[in-house]
């Protein structure tokens, strides 16, 4: 084998060892099962469907859990009938969190089943990181996209 | 030999591919900052600023980055201002303004990082100041964090 070849052969083995470390493509998707948040000045906004009903998320991937306000869980055909723990929100302090699970969750043509969430005495609802399973999200800019995978 | 002698030319059209290969797997690897995971259900970011390492929480629900005041004071981080902001809970709190002159994530350099300067009950949160500088790939508990071009 001359020099050369012996290069080629070390460059197209190294090649293939670089093409083991790619990470493997997102699994293959339905059309049109993506969507994005929108960006609203200060955070990403998702607009959702429980039941039927509208509501609004803010994607929160410093929060662990999905969570609803309280308020918002009659409109919604929902009861926060799981176990109770203590939360620890930004400032360090503690909260009471009941626990719910949030049996499909809309977002685009995306379904989610049963959702583990939270309610809380927030105002708003926040999309954390229980409702990231099967979805990969993409943020570039202030552009936020998610692919949901088949379930 | 003779044998040899016939694949050379074969090898040598492979040559050009092969090194096509590397070159793009090089630039892959110098886009891609770092890969981090999220064992305890949150992903923290290592960076370091001013040379000392300061791990932050990924937070796309937080506006800004922000920095403990105890921790600012160690980066050496001065105060330029003050906001008025508001906490999950919705409870107002008035925070200093930052701006932090470089945070290095793996092998991207972001310039200039608008923060907030908190209370040291908060940790350091890696807000949209800071991910609108940076491509982010989340997906199960693995996330990609890589410089858009005009960060490089």
């Amino acid at each position: 084998m001359t020099t050369r070849s012996r290069t080629a052969a070390l460059l197209s083995l190294l090649a293939l060892a670089c093409c083991a470390e790619t990470p493997a493509p997102a699994p293959a998707l339905r059309a049109g099962s993506s969507f994005s948040a929108t960006y609203a000045g200060d955070s990403f906004i998702l607009p959702a469907t429980i039941n039927s009903v509208p509501e609004t998320f803010i994607v929160d991937t410093g929060a662990t859990f999905t969570s609803l306000p309280e308020r918002d869980l009659k409109k919604l055909h929902l009861t926060a009938n799981g176990g109770t723990a203590l939360a620890t929100i930004a400032d360090g302090s503690f909260q009471e969190m009941t626990f719910l699970t949030i049996p499909e969750l809309k977002i685009g043509n995306c379904t989610l089943y049963n959702v583990t969430a939270e309610a809380s005495s927030q105002n708003m609802a926040l999309f954390g990181l229980s409702g990231f399973d099967h979805l990969t999200m993409t943020v570039h800019g202030n552009q936020m996209s998610f692919n949901c995978d088949q379930q | 030999m003779t044998n040899s002698r016939k694949r050379l030319p074969f090898l040598l059209l492979l040559l050009p591919f092969s090194f096509s290969l590397l070159v793009l797997f090089i630039a892959y690897c110098s886009a891609k900052a770092l890969t981090i995971y999220s064992p305890n259900d949150e992903f923290d970011i290592p960076t370091t600023i001013n040379h000392i390492p300061v791990t932050f929480e990924l937070d796309t629900g937080a506006t800004y980055v922000t920095i403990p005041k105890t921790l600012a004071q160690k980066l050496n981080l001065k105060p330029n201002g003050e906001m008025q902001t508001y906490l999950a809970n919705n409870s107002p709190v008035t925070v200093q303004t930052v701006t932090i002159p470089e945070i290095d994530v793996g092998n991207c350099k972001l310039f200039l990082v608008q923060a907030q300067e908190t209370s040291d009950d908060f940790a350091p949160l890696f807000g949209f100041s800071g991910i609108s500088r940076l491509d982010i790939h989340l997906h199960d508990n693995e996330a990609d964090l890589s410089c858009p071009d005009y960060e490089q």
